[in-house]
C-alpha cells in the first residue's frame, strides 16, 4: 500500500496529530494510503523505502526529497486543510 | 484509554509580561522544575528545540506558539497555558518567518500516547472557528480560566 510520511523533531507530538488526522481524512475520501509519523532523524531512511508516496511537512524542508511533498500546517491548524487535501488525493490517483 | 490530568491551576499564566522567547522559557522552567513537572534538562532542549523547529502557528484570531520537545524531559505530563499581555515574537513552524504571538501552550508530553495527539487536535480544533480563543481573552482570573482550559482542552472522553 502507497505510503505517506510526516515528519516532526521527535516524531510525537506534531507529525502524530497531523498523521491521525490525515490518514482519517483519506479514509473518508476512500483513499488507501497508510500515514506514517516518523522523527527527522530517521527521515531519508524512511523515504527512501518501498511505495513512497510522498513526504508530508511540518518543519522547513531543507533539500529536494525526490518525493512530492505536502505541506503539513495545513492539517494542524485545519487552514487550507481542503487545498492540500485535494493535491494529495489528486497524486494518489496518479 | 489512558486519561491523565494535564491542565493544572498553577500552570495557568494570565498576562505575565517577557522580554523574549528566552526569558519565557528560563522563567517558565524555573517553575516547571521547582513543582517537579520537567528535568534539569528540559530548559536547553526546550530552548534547542524551538531554535530548530519553531512552533509559532497563524491560528485565529490570534496566533500562538505550541512549543514542546523530547518526553525524556519530561517527569509529570502536563499542558502550561500562558495568555501573554504583551504579544511576543516567535517563528513559525515551516516559514520560520516571524509572527507575534498573543498565547503559548506549553505541551509537557511524556510518552507516546493517543491520548497526548488528540489532546493536541483538540487544541488546534478550538482554534478553527470556536469562541474559545475570545473566552480565553476574557478569562478574569485563573480560576475561570482553569475551568475554560479543563472544558475545553483536558477533558477528552
Amino acid at each position: 500500500m502507497k505510503k505517506l510520511i510526516v515528519a516532526c523533531g521527535s516524531g510525537v507530538a506534531t507529525s502524530q496529530t497531523v498523521a491521525s488526522k490525515l490518514s482519517r481524512l483519506l479514509k473518508e475520501r476512500g483513499c488507501s494510503c497508510t500515514v506514517e509519523a516518523v522523527d527527522m532523524k530517521s527521515l531519508d531512511r524512511y523515504l527512501a523505502g518501498p511505495d513512497v508516496a510522498g513526504y508530508v511537512y511540518i518543519t522547513r524542508p531543507l533539500k529536494d526529497y525526490k518525493v512530492p511533498v505536502y505541506n503539513g500546517i495545513a492539517f494542524l491548524t485545519g487552514m487550507k486543510q481542503e487545498e492540500e487535501l485535494q493535491k494529495i488525493i489528486t497524486d494518489l490517483k496518479r | 484509554m489512558q486519561k491523565e490530568p494535564m491542565i493544572y491551576r498553577d500552570l495557568i499564566y494570565l498576562d505575565p509580561t517577557y522580554t523574549s522567547q528566552h526569558d519565557l522559557f528560563e522563567s517558565l522552567f524555573q517553575q516547571l522544575y521547582e513543582k517537579g513537572f520537567v528535568q534539569a534538562s528540559f530548559l536547553q532542549a526546550i530552548e534547542e528545540r524551538e531554535g530548530k523547529y519553531p512552533t509559532a502557528l497563524p491560528t485565529e484570531p490570534f496566533p500562538i506558539a505550541i512549543p514542546h520537545t523530547d518526553p525524556e524531559h519530561i517527569i509529570k505530563p502536563f499542558v502550561a497555558v500562558i495568555r501573554l499581555r504583551d504579544k511576543l515574537l516567535w517563528k513559525q513552524m515551516v516559514s520560520e518567518e516571524v509572527i507575534a504571538v498573543k498565547a503559548v501552550f506549553l505541551l509537557g508530553f511524556h510518552h507516546h500516547s493517543e491520548y497526548h495527539i488528540r489532546l493536541l487536535q483538540k487544541l488546534m480544533d478550538l482554534f478553527s472557528g470556536t469562541d474559545f480563543p475570545d473566552q480565553l481573552l476574557k478569562a478574569e482570573n485563573v480560576e475561570e480560566c482553569y475551568r475554560l482550559a479543563c472544558a475545553e482542552i483536558g477533558n477528552l472522553e
